[in-house]
């Protein structure tokens, strides 16, 4: 049967590499060539990169018939640079051509004109003026370019391969950074690819900022979806004003296309890209000057690295704060900062207030003349975060503060070096507010100006709860209303991390007894997007209540958790929901809900896709940025790495909560909220799920989680 | 099409529909327990899409085209059995290897053709249909070694899933003549025609079209990769995998 081969007919072969080609779904499509393109850009985000070769200094003389092409200077993903010579005037210039491939995009040109205008209007002399813009016409597509002031002298990147840039010689470059970068905020004009590269230093030491705006246009800052064919091309080159096309030190071991200098949320969140990001880039370079080493992923203070005045520390890490709120607001700020160092020597400054930041642990310091938290044995401390919409809710043991055991906490006030201590009972975690009845205390409020649009929504706060309030500037206050959030893990570890976006007043309070104790001014004492107080780990608290509750129910009893899924939640299709079934671990699509939010009720009980929440759906908002959308799931943060010492009891208990509590919520874990966290869902079915982070496509969330079973069940 | 690169990005980013988001072999591994319904789903899922590979291989190794059928719907009954996994070796890590081998063991040590009679007369728990099956294994037939064969067709496999689901996508977005005038840019080969025909194919600007592609290519890459990192227990190996299956074609 199998000898029919003489009936077959001669299949057609593909043209490039003689593959026979199928039919089906592939007719037309040569498999071979189908895969190798499919594999042949190393990454996702190298697709489609067209390389760039900049043309020879001939071909550019033929189409600048008014330049004498001098030199070739360098090239980057940005574009090439040429040193010219404008005839008429006699004048040395720079010419950079930008890719050819990016004329393919039809708007471009006119963003070009627009973005190049802005450009044309920054005149300061840390900045590299641009004289003129245009493009020139060539068989291939027009040539894009732009010509401007030549700076005789290195890049930041030359100087830097030659070693180490002295603290000293830091100092007086970032100041005129600042000031380059400040005068072009102010005019709304965020750089976005600030790096060596574009740090010119003349003969006489002046520093000039090259290539404003440029990474913008080019879609290179990390913006997503930028519709030009070679706008994925990572922050791999930039304009090498400079630069001679030679080995580039820091590159060397590097993987091309690491955004060295990228703030994260350009990558994460690139629409919210301000001037911040700047700040941020300027840190990297503040480091790099400093220490000779771009920052590690965990970051290491300078001082730690390097013998230097340690008060430089604290301006660095402040620039490379995760969080654009907790960095300096303006670029002037840090200004004045460096500048602060170079007339106070370190050993005026360290007299006062004891505020010479030790060597070992740098982190743990304050800064000078603010106050620190100190906890001194155990704070008992259970958490809840809303508003960004992570629950925690507290068991509420019926009789409570009938226990003995105490815990201190002290809270060092402002100002002072006294100390005040209170004594929580044990496990009188009380459910103290619910309602927008929050009694704030006055320096926790905020100015008045703020306050009509203050919003505080059922942030029910327990004893141990730390607020940080955070106050949004009032210009974005009408979009942006300011939420007062509140956060702490069960591990005992108190992280006061950023929780708003533009965060300007921010204070800390302590809930003690039911009472809220300010700390007025506590600035926050964060590095590195955290702030935490040692304090008992989850079990010893989970192992406490477990014997308080003298549980000998079957309920609490012979629990284990089920297998644990790992999935990858990505956006859904056009606004349609997927949901995980979480008992099988499998994506549910039919039949199809509707997303209208009345229908899709009808729909899930219609369905029984049930209102038991054991379901979650990716977020459907297509956002850049994967989101999901927890569906019915209430959730508690129970802190990063609590994955493996949370027992089925522990999640179990947990959630043995008044059932009015017990109310679906929708919750929202973006990329940044990885993290592990308790769940329950309206049927009772209780689990852990731990976000374990974006793809490194940053196309989904992985995510894992486990359920509570009974061990009676199979 | 919007190219203001002022748009949210949401905007011009295809919306995704990894509807299988999940490893489905790593499903059928971390399961455990073969009989376990989303192990079993998953199983399904990429036996489905798999199929024809291990057809093609029975075939070649000297099955008439009855015994084929038969032999490879006992195979894939068997391995929805429970505990049949358990058997998985050092193969586990690709689904590819470990179906290979599992199949020649099968056909080596198990498969009886009186026995699957018995058993049941024939068990189908793949909607295989013979006359296509048939078909698509004459169209296919080279004179490539079985194994090799088999992962070429595995490839195939693969790839046409890959551009069905990206074919879906695009008809659900209402850009289905889009796809079909553009999929020939999925392969930068010679034989592609310009994006000059294919603007012009459309009403559209050249621009446009090469916006397009990029995009449609950029999706590609990332369905392909998926649809890999599906038969994979740990998406590290995608690249391995990737090279494996384009050594098949090579000559």
């Amino acid at each position: 049967m199998s000898n029919q081969a003489s009936t077959v007919p001669t299949n057609p072969t593909c043209p490039d590499c003689g593959t026979p080609l199928a039919s089906g779904a592939l007719a037309g499509i040569c498999p071979a060539c189908l895969l190798k393109s499919g594999a042949s850009a190393d990454s996702v985000t190298q697709a489609g990169r067209i390389p760039f070769i900049p043309p020879t200094v001939e071909e550019l003389a033929a189409l600048f018939p008014a330049l004498e092409i001098l030199e070739f200077i360098g090239k980057g993903g940005m574009g090439a640079v040429y040193k010219a010579r404008q005839r008429q005037l006699d004048r040395i210039v720079a010419l950079k051509v930008l890719p050819p491939a990016l004329g393919d995009d039809a708007t471009f040109a006119e963003r070009f004109a627009r973005e190049a205008r802005a450009l044309a209007k920054l005149n300061h002399p840390g900045i590299v003026t641009l004289y003129e813009f245009g493009h020139v016409t060539q068989p291939t597509g027009p040539l894009f370019y732009i010509l401007m002031e030549f700076v005789d002298g290195v890049n930041l990147r030359q100087l830097l391969s030659g070693g180490r840039i002295s603290p000293r010689e830091a100092l007086a470059i970032v100041p005129q950074i600042c000031d380059a970068l400040q005068f072009a905020h102010d005019r709304g004009i965020v750089h976005r690819d600030i790096k060596p590269e574009n740090l010119l230093i003349d003969r006489r030491g002046a520093v000039k900022v090259a290539d404003f705006g440029l990474a913008k246009l080019v879609g290179n800052d990390g913006r997503a979806g930028s519709p030009l064919p070679a706008a994925d091309s990572p922050v791999e080159s930039g304009a090498q004003e400079t630069s001679r096309p030679t080995n580039d030190l820091t590159d060397a071991g590097k993987v091309m296309g690491t955004p060295r200098y990228m703030a994260p949320e350009q990558s994460e969140r690139p629409s919210e890209v301000d001037h911040r990001a700047d700040i941020y880039a300027l840190g990297v370079v503040f480091y790099q000057m400093l220490t000779g080493e771009l920052p590690a992923k965990e970051l290491r203070p300078p001082s730690t690295k390097v013998q230097i005045d340690v008060r430089l520390d604290e301006i660095v890490l402040r620039a490379l704060e995760r969080n654009p709120s907790q960095r300096y607001a303006a670029v002037s700020e840090m200004k004045t900062e460096v500048e602060m160092l170079e007339k106070e020597p370190l050993e005026a400054s360290s007299k006062d207030s004891g505020s010479t930041r030790t060597m070992e642990n740098p982190a743990a310091e304050a800064k000078p003349d603010q106050t620190r938290f100190h906890t001194s044995t155990a704070i008992r401390v259970f958490g809840i975060t809303m508003g960004a919409a992570i629950f925690l809710w507290l068991f509420l043991p019926k009789n409570d503060g009938s226990r003995g055991q105490q815990t201190n906490v002290a809270v060092a006030a402002p100002q002072t070096s006294s100390k005040k201590t209170f004594t929580v009972p044990d496990f009188q975690i009380r459910r103290v507010l619910t309602d927008l009845d929050l009694d704030l205390p006055a320096d926790l409020l905020p100015e008045p100006r703020y306050q009509q649009v203050l919003k505080v929504e059922r942030t029910p706060l327990l004893d141990g709860s730390a607020i940080a309030g955070a106050f949004v500037e009032e210009s974005r206050g009408k979009t942006n209303p300011p939420n007062i959030r509140v956060k702490l893990t069960v591990d005992g570890s108190r992280k006061f991390q950023e929780i708003t976006r533009t965060n300007l007043n921010r204070r800390l309070a302590i809930m003690v007894n039911g009472k809220i104790l300010s700390a007025p001014n506590i600035t926050e004492e964060i590095k590195g997007g955290g702030f935490q107080i040692p304090g008992p780990r989850v079990e010893e608290e989970m192992d406490a209540l477990l014997k308080h509750l003298n549980s000998g129910s079957s309920e609490f009893s012979n629990l284990r958790f089920g297998k644990t899924n790992s999935l990858t939640i990505t956006n859904s299709p056009r606004n349609q929901p997927v949901f995980l079934s979480l008992e099988w671990g499998l994506w549910v699509t039919n039949p199809p809900a509707p997303t209208h939010t009345r229908r899709f009720q009808d729909w899930r009980r219609s369905n029984n896709v049930d209102l038991a929440g054991r379901y979650i759906e990716p977020g459907s908002s297509g956002a850049n940025i994967p989101m999901v959308l927890t569906f019915s799931l209430t959730l508690a943060d129970i802190g990063k790495d609590s994955w493996d010492r949370i027992t089925p009891e522990m999640a179990r208990l947990h959630w043995n909560l008044p059932d009015e509590l017990a109310e679906s919520m929708n919750a929202i874990m973006a990329t940044g909220s990885a993290g592990t966290y308790l769940f329950r869902t309206e049927r009772d079915v209780f689990g852990v799920i731990e976000v374990l982070g974006a793809t490194p496509d940053d196309s989904g969330v992985r995510i894992r989680y486990k359920l509570v079973e009974h061990g009676s069940q199979p | 099409m919007d190219h203001s690169p002022e748009t949210h990005p949401a905007d011009s980013t295809p919306a995704r529909a990894d509807t299988f988001a999940t490893t489905r072999w790593t499903v059928v591994l971390a399961a455990g327990r073969p009989g376990s319904p989303q192990a079993a789903m998953a199983l399904e899922e990429l036996c489905r899409t798999y199929w024809f590979p291990l057809y093609a291989y029975v075939r070649r190794r000297g099955q008439t085209r009855e015994d084929a059928e038969d032999l490879t719907q006992a195979f894939f009954a068997r391995l929805l059995e429970k505990g049949f996994l358990e058997s998985a070796g050092a193969e586990r890590g690709r689904f590819r290897a470990f179906l290979l081998t599992a199949l020649k063991r099968f056909m080596a040590n198990e498969w009886d053709r009186s026995r699957t009679l018995k058993r049941g007369g024939g068990a189908t728990p793949l909607p295989l249909d013979p006359q296509q099956a048939d078909s698509q294994f004459l169209a296919a037939s080279n004179d490539l070694p079985p194994d090799r064969a088999f992962d070429r067709e595995w490839a195939v496999a693969l790839l046409e899933r890959v551009v069905i689901r990206l074919r879906d996508e695009c008809v659900a977005e209402g850009r289905a003549g889009q796809f079909d005038h553009l999929k020939i840019f999925l392969t930068s080969g010679k034989g592609a025609s310009s994006h000059a025909d294919a603007a012009a194919a459309l009403g559209t600007e050249e621009g446009a079209v090469r916006v397009a592609v990029h995009r449609l290519r950029k999706r590609y890459r990332q369905l392909l990769r998926d649809e890999v990192a599906q038969t994979l227990a740990q998406g590290a190996y995608v690249d391995a995998e990737m090279a494996a299956l384009f050594g098949a074609f090579s000559k």
